[in-house]
């Protein structure tokens, strides 16, 4: 008999949003999770931190847009999300580009973190 | 000690190294001591359940091979329909309410992402590929 266990689950997102959707099919995924009460962390990496952006307009890509269920995130009780420093340096972008709730860390404190998760998931 | 796994294979058949990775992996997974206790198919992944893979007699057919692993060791193959539906991996189901072609084998399970969590919640380890 397989028991239920309570996990502590990372998703680590490196895609950037218009070239796939990656970024889109990541947050199905979260929000599945979210649903059955699963604790999802998620954090942002490399091209990852570009689907941070609170200013996007995706509307050209002909992908489904979902910027606003990023933002919503909370409501879901999902509100740990970590953008990587270094990541957004190369991108360019500070914390006033991203949406609200992210919290900017360094690499090593990611890799740090990422120690103490049942379960990591990458997209 | 014996653990339970489950598989997640986001690649779809032949566009990569993935799957040839995920198909050895889940046959030895099967084969040890531990308990392999399901292959969830995503994002690409999903295209590993269409029948309708036309592929050259020197390369491989995914599509068969995880249906003749399925065959040989039960182990469920789960499919996530609405990352398959925009793919054009189409569940009878979906085929039937639509009205458009059906293009998966029977092998796979039309299935969803509470599945993946279900794999998620139950297994010891669980390996995506």
């Amino acid at each position: 008999m397989m028991q239920k266990q309570h996990k502590s689950i990372a998703v680590v997102n490196r895609a950037s949003p218009s070239n796939t959707i990656s970024g889109r099919e990541s947050l199905d995924t979260v929000l599945a999770m979210a649903s059955f009460e699963q604790d999802v962390t998620l954090f942002f990496i490399g091209d990852g931190v570009l689907q941070l952006q609170s200013q996007q307009d995706l509307s050209q890509v002909g992908t489904k847009h979902y910027l606003a269920t990023l933002k919503a995130l909370p409501f879901y009780d999902v509100d740990q999300i970590f953008a990587c420093s270094q990541s957004l340096d190369h991108a360019g972008l500070t914390t006033e580009d991203l949406i609200d709730n992210v919290q900017v860390i360094n690499p090593n404190s990611i890799q740090h973190q990422l120690q103490r998760f049942d379960v990591i998931l990458g997209f | 000690m014996s653990k339970s796994i489950a598989i997640i294979v986001n690649e779809g058949p032949g566009l990569g190294q993935r799957v040839h990775s995920a198909f050895h992996f889940a046959n030895a997974a099967h084969r040890s001591e531990h308990q392999l206790i399901g292959v969830f198919f995503y994002q690409n992944g999903t295209m590993n359940a269409l029948a309708t893979l036309s592929v050259s007699s020197d390369e491989i057919n995914w599509n068969q091979r995880w249906q003749n692993f399925h065959r040989d060791t039960a182990v469920p193959l789960y499919l996530c329909v609405s990352a398959g539906q925009r793919r054009g991996v189409i569940d009878l189901e979906t085929s039937q309410n639509e009205d458009i072609a059906h293009s998966i084998s029977s092998d796979f399970i039309a299935s969803g992402l509470g599945e993946l969590v279900q794999l998620i919640e139950t297994s010891d380890r669980i390996v995506q590929f």
